[in-house]
C-alpha cells in the first residue's frame, strides 16, 4: 500500500514537471498571440500593449508560472486569448466530446480484441490464428491518418455514413431520442477508425499473454489431469494472463484523451484535438499548456489505476509488498 | 521468419528506398512544374491496344482534353496518341543531390502528358511529387531515428554505467517524456518553434523535434542492458586487468546493446515517418512548395477534393507498403532475438 | 624466522547499507575484522558456507570493492594507503579466476583474443610479442594452439577454466585468487585443473588464495586453511593441524559433513 502512495506522489511530481516544462517551452517560443494580432493593421499598438498588460503577459516567467499554478488550483487553468475565456471550461467541454468518442472506441476495441485474441491463442495452429497475424500486421502498417481519410472517402462517395462532424444541422432542436440517433450515426466512422487503429496492439498483447500462460507447466498439468479445455481456459489460464492485460488496459484508459487527436481533426469531431491544433497555430499558449497537462493527467492516472488494479488482482504483488 | 523470407523483405525495403533516392531519374517531370491546362487531371491511362484493336508492344497514352460541357472533367482523345518513351531527356536534376543529369526513365513527347498518378490543383504531376516527397518523409524518419537512438545510447549508457544520481536524474527526466502522450508532446514542441519558416529549415527542425521526443524508451532499454552487462564476469575481469571505463564500454558492454539498438531502429522509423506525415498534413511540418507525403495529403481536407479527385489519396495508400515492410522486419527481428 | 608474507590482511571491515531508505534494516556486516596472511609460493584455502563473506573478501583484495576499514599489505606496501579507494587493475599482480568459466569469458571473442586482452590493455608489448606470449600461455595451460580462433562456447568447462587461467597468468601475477574455480567442474576435470595449478605453482612460484565451500577440495591443494563464518575468520591453521586438532565448532561441523574416508586420508597424507 505504501508503494501505491509513493507512486501517487511520483505522479504528482511528473505532472508538475510536465507543466513546468511545457510552460518553459511555450514561453520561450518566438512569437506569441499578441504578435500575431499586431499584424492586423486595424488594431493599434497601444491596444495590443494594454491587452498584454491585462493578461499579465508582461510579467516575468516565474511570476506567470505561479499565477498559472494558482489559476489551476482555482480550476481555471489560465486564460485563452482566442476565446476570451478561462481555459478549463473550454477544455472540459471539448474533452467531453473526445471522451465520448474514445470511450466508445475503447469499449468496442476491447470487446473485439479479447475474444479474438483468446481464440487466436487457443487455436494457435489453425488458419484462424495465421489470419489474425496477417490482419494485425496489415492494420499495424496502415496509419490512423490513412484510415480516417479512407473512411471519409468512402462516406463521401457512397453516402452510407455521415462524413464528419458530431451532429447534423437538421437535428438541432429535436428531441433526445432523435438527437441520440443522430449522434450515434455520426459516431460510427470515427469510432471505426479508432477501433481499427488500436486493434493490432490489443490483439497482439492479448494473444501473447494468453499464449504464454497456455504454455506454462501448470496448465499442462491441468490438461494432464483431464480437466476440460474450456474450464482450463476460463478458470486457470485467463486469470493468470491478466497481469499484462491490466497494464495495457491502464494504458488504454490513460490515452483516452490523446489517442484521437488526428481522427478528430480529419473528421471534424469537436474534441480536444482540433482545439489543440487551433491553439498551436494561433499561439494561444495557455490552451496548449492546459490541453497538454490535462491529457498527461489522464495518462499518468491511467497508469496509476492499472497499478492499483494489478495490486488488487494479483495476490503475489500484495504479499510481496509486505516483505 | 525463414532466411529466404527475411532476404526478400530486406531486398524489397532497400529497393523502395533506392527508388525514392533515384526520384529524379524515375520521375517524368520536375516537382514544381505546373501545367495550368490540367489541374486535377486523373491518372493517365496507359494502353497497349489501340482504337482499331491492334496490339502494340510499346505502351502508349492519349492526349487529354478538357470536356467542353463540364469544367474540370477530362476525356481521352483516342485519335491523338503518343508512345511512352524510355530514357528520355527532360528537365535537369541532381541524383542524390550530387550527380547532374537530364535522363529520365519515362516520358512522352509534348503536348501529351504522362500523369501516372494524376495531377494536383496546380497541375503538378503527382507521381513525380510522390517520389520526391518520399525523399523528405523517409529521410525525416531515418534521421530522426538516428537522433533518438544517438541520444538514447548516450544517456542510457551513461545512466546504466555510472548509476547514482546521474541514473536517477536521467530516468526521472525520461519518465516525463514517456508520460506525455506522444502526439501532444510533438505538438507542444513544435509550437515552441517558429511557425513560418522555409521548407529546408522546417525539415531540419522537424527532425530535431521528432528525434528528441523519442529518446526515452530506447534509453531505458539500453540502460537495462548496460546495468546487467557491466556486472558480467568478463567485464569484471577486464577491470582487474586495468581496463578504463571507456575501454570496458567500447569492448564489452556496448556490443551487448547492438541487438536492442537494431530492433529499436526498425520500430522507430515508421513511427517517425508517420510523425512527419502527420505534422506536415496539419501544416506544422514541411510546407509548400516542397512535397512531402504529408502535405500532399493535406488538400484532402477540402470536401470537394475528397469527393471528386480520388487519386489524391494515392500518396497515402502508398504509405502502407513502406510501413508493412518495416513492421514485418521488426516482427522478424523480435522473434529472432527471443 | 618466518619470511615476510606475500600478502597480509589486517582488520578488514565492510558493511552493506540497506537498499531503500524507508526499509528499516540494520547494515549488513560482510567482513568483520578479517585477518589473513598468504606466504609466497604457498596456497591458503579459505573455506566457509555461502554468504560468509568469502567473495567480498576476494573483491576487496582485487580492488573491485572498497573496504570500510583495515589494511591490505602486498609485497610490503599498503594497497589502501591513499584513503580507502583503490582502483582495480593498479596492482595487476593480483588476479582472480571466477567460478563460472562461461560467464568470465566474452562469448564474442576468440581464445587468442581473450588471452591477449590484458596485454592489449597494458600496451607494453608489440603485436608480434603479444602473439608469441599468447601461444606460450596456451601451451602452458595445456590448450592446443590450433584452438586459438575458437569461441568459448566451443570449449568444455575444464578447457574454459584453463583459458581463464591463461588469461590471468599472461601478466605474470604473483597471487592468484581462485573463487570457487573448481566447483563447477566434474571430478576428473577438477583433478586435472588442480594438478595444473600445482604445476604452475611449482614452476612459477605462484601463490594461491583458494576460496571454496568445499573443505575436501581445499584440503587437497592447500598448505594452510582458514575457516570463515559470518564475516569472521574463525580458525586458521596448517592443513594437518586442522584435521587433527580442530578448534572452532564451525570447523567441526564442516569436518563432520565430509565423507570419512577423505578426512582420514588427509590426516595420513600431511
Amino acid at each position: 500500500m505504501r508503494y501505491l502512495g509513493l507512486r501517487f506522489l511520483q505522479s504528482i511530481f511528473v505532472l508538475l514537471g510536465v507543466s513546468l516544462l511545457s510552460f518553459i517551452f511555450l514561453e520561450l517560443a518566438p512569437g506569441n498571440f499578441f504578435d500575431e494580432i499586431r499584424l492586423n493593421p486595424q488594431i493599434s499598438g497601444a491596444t495590443v500593449a494594454s491587452m498584454k498588460k491585462q493578461y499579465g503577459m508582461d510579467q516575468p516567467l516565474p511570476v506567470r508560472y505561479f499565477r498559472w499554478l494558482d489559476s489551476a488550483a482555482k480550476g481555471k487553468l489560465g486564460f485563452s486569448f482566442a476565446y476570451n475565456a478561462p481555459v478549463a471550461p473550454l477544455l472540459w467541454a471539448r474533452a467531453r466530446n473526445t471522451l465520448l468518442l474514445t470511450g466508445s472506441a475503447t469499449l468496442f476495441a476491447w470487446l473485439v480484441a479479447l475474444p479474438l485474441g483468446i481464440l487466436g491463442a487457443a487455436k494457435r495452429h489453425r488458419w484462424i490464428s495465421h489470419a489474425c497475424e496477417l490482419f494485425t500486421s496489415a492494420l499495424l502498417a496502415t496509419p490512423d491518418l490513412l484510415l480516417a481519410l479512407g473512411f471519409l472517402f468512402l462516406a463521401v462517395h457512397f453516402r452510407w455514413f455521415h462524413a464528419g462532424g458530431m451532429f447534423s444541422r437538421e437535428s438541432a432542436g429535436e428531441g433526445t431520442w432523435a438527437l441520440s440517433k443522430d449522434l450515434a450515426a455520426h459516431l460510427v466512422l470515427p469510432v471505426a477508425v479508432l477501433v481499427l487503429g488500436s486493434l493490432p496492439i490489443l490483439l497482439r498483447h492479448t494473444r501473447a499473454a494468453v499464449l504464454e500462460v497456455l504454455d506454462s507447466p501448470y496448465v499442462r498439468a491441468a490438461r494432464g489431469h483431464g480437466i476440460s479445455p474450456w474450464r482450463i481456459l476460463f478458470r486457470h489460464a485467463l486469470p493468470a494472463a491478466i497481469n499484462p492485460l491490466v497494464s495495457l488496459f491502464g494504458f488504454s484508459l490513460g490515452s483516452l484523451l490523446s489517442a484521437s487527436l488526428l481522427t478528430e481533426v480529419v473528421m471534424s469531431w469537436p474534441g480536444l484535438g482540433p482545439l489543440l491544433l487551433e491553439a498551436v497555430l494561433a499561439r494561444d499558449i495557455y490552451v496548449v499548456i492546459g490541453a497538454v497537462v490535462f491529457s498527461t493527467v489522464f495518462l499518468v492516472f491511467g497508469t496509476l489505476l492499472a497499478d492499483f488494479l494489478l495490486f488488487a488482482a494479483d495476490p503475489r504483488i500484495r504479499t510481496e509488498g509486505l516483505a | 521468419m525463414k532466411k529466404s523470407g527475411m532476404a526478400i523483405l530486406l531486398i524489397s525495403l532497400s529497393a523502395l528506398h533506392l527508388a525514392v533516392l533515384a526520384a529524379g531519374f524515375l520521375s517524368p517531370y520536375d516537382v514544381a512544374e505546373q501545367d495550368r491546362q490540367f489541374p486535377f487531371a486523373p491518372p493517365t491511362r496507359v494502353h497497349f491496344i489501340d482504337a482499331e484493336g491492334t496490339v502494340h508492344w510499346r505502351p502508349f497514352i492519349c492526349l487529354l482534353a478538357e470536356d467542353a460541357a463540364q469544367f474540370g472533367v477530362y476525356h481521352e482523345d483516342m485519335q491523338k496518341c503518343f508512345p511512352v518513351r524510355f530514357l528520355v531527356e527532360g528537365t535537369p536534376y541532381r541524383l542524390g543531390g550530387v550527380f547532374a543529369s537530364r535522363q529520365h526513365l519515362l516520358g512522352v513527347d509534348p503536348p501529351a502528358r504522362l500523369f501516372l498518378m494524376g495531377t494536383d490543383g496546380y497541375g503538378r504531376d503527382l507521381f513525380s511529387r510522390f517520389l520526391h516527397g518520399g525523399q523528405i518523409s523517409l529521410a525525416a524518419g531515418l534521421l530522426a531515428m538516428l537522433l533518438s537512438l544517438g541520444l538514447g545510447m548516450l544517456l542510457g549508457t551513461a545512466s546504466g554505467f555510472y548509476g547514482g544520481w546521474l541514473d536517477a536524474a536521467v530516468m526521472r527526466f525520461g519518465e516525463l517524456f514517456i508520460a506525455l502522450p506522444w502526439l501532444y508532446l510533438l505538438f507542444a514542441l513544435r509550437a515552441f518553434l517558429p511557425l513560418n519558416i522555409n521548407p529546408s529549415q522546417a525539415f531540419l527542425l522537424l527532425i530535431a523535434v521528432i528525434g528528441s521526443v523519442g529518446w526515452a524508451r530506447p534509453a531505458r532499454l539500453i540502460r537495462g542492458v548496460v546495468l546487467s552487462g557491466k556486472e558480467r564476469h568478463y567485464v569484471l575481469a577486464a577491470r582487474i586487468f586495468g581496463g578504463s571505463s571507456l575501454y570496458l564500454m567500447r569492448r564489452h558492454i556496448l556490443p551487448q546493446t547492438y541487438s536492442i539498438i537494431v530492433t529499436q531502429a526498425v520500430l522507430l522509423v515508421p513511427q517517425y515517418i508517420l510523425a512527419e506525415v502527420t505534422l506536415s498534413f496539419l501544416g506544422l511540418g514541411v510546407g509548400e512548395p516542397v512535397p512531402s507525403w504529408g502535405n500532399m495529403l493535406a488538400s484532402l481536407q477540402q470536401y470537394h477534393v475528397m469527393v471528386s479527385y480520388w487519386w489524391m489519396l494515392l500518396p497515402g495508400v502508398a504509405l502502407v507498403p513502406v510501413f508493412l515492410g518495416y513492421v514485418l522486419l521488426a516482427n522478424a527481428l523480435q522473434t529472432r532475438a527471443i | 624466522m618466518t619470511p615476510e608474507p606475500l600478502m597480509q590482511v589486517r582488520g578488514l571491515r565492510k558493511a552493506y547499507a540497506p537498499s531503500h531508505w524507508w526499509r528499516k534494516r540494520l547494515p549488513f556486516l560482510a567482513l568483520d575484522n578479517v585477518d589473513l596472511a598468504i606466504q609466497t609460493g604457498q596456497t591458503l584455502a579459505l573455506v566457509g558456507e555461502s554468504g560468509c563473506g568469502k567473495t567480498t573478501l576476494a573483491m576487496c583484495l582485487v580492488g573491485l570493492e572498497q573496504p570500510d576499514a583495515g589494511e591490505i599489505w602486498f609485497e610490503g606496501k599498503n594497497l589502501l594507503a591513499e584513503g580507502r579507494r583503490r582502483k582495480a587493475g593498479v596492482r595487476y599482480e593480483i588476479q582472480l579466476i571466477f567460478q563460472d568459466s562461461a560467464g568470465a569469458l566474452n562469448p564474442r571473442m576468440s581464445a587468442a583474443q581473450i588471452i591477449e586482452e590484458p596485454l592489449l590493455i597494458r600496451q607494453q608489448e608489440s603485436s608480434k610479442e603479444r602473439y608469441g606470449l599468447v601461444l606460450e600461455m596456451m601451451a602452458q595451460v595445456g590448450l592446443s594452439p590450433t584452438w586459438k580462433d575458437r569461441r568459448p562456447h566451443q570449449f568444455s568447462g575444464g578447457q574454459r577454466q584453463r583459458l581463464a587461467i591463461a588469461r590471468a597468468l599472461v601478466l605474470k601475477p604473483k597471487l592468484l585468487i581462485l573463487d570457487e574455480a573448481l566447483t563447477g567442474l566434474d571430478l576428473s576435470m577438477q583433478g586435472q585443473i588442480a594438478n595444473l595449478l600445482l604445476d604452475l605453482q611449482a614452476s612459477d612460484g605462484l601463490s594461491y588464495l583458494y576460496i571454496s565451500h568445499n573443505l575436501e577440495l581445499a584440503g587437497q591443494i592447500a598448505d594452510e586453511i582458514a575457516v570463515m563464518s559470518g564475516g569472521r575468520i574463525v580458525e586458521c591453521t596448517s592443513r594437518s593441524e586442522l584435521y587433527t586438532r580442530p578448534h572452532h565448532p564451525h570447523t567441526l561441523a564442516l569436518l563432520a559433513s565430509m565423507p570419512p574416508k577423505l578426512a582420514y586420508g588427509a590426516h595420513s597424507g600431511g
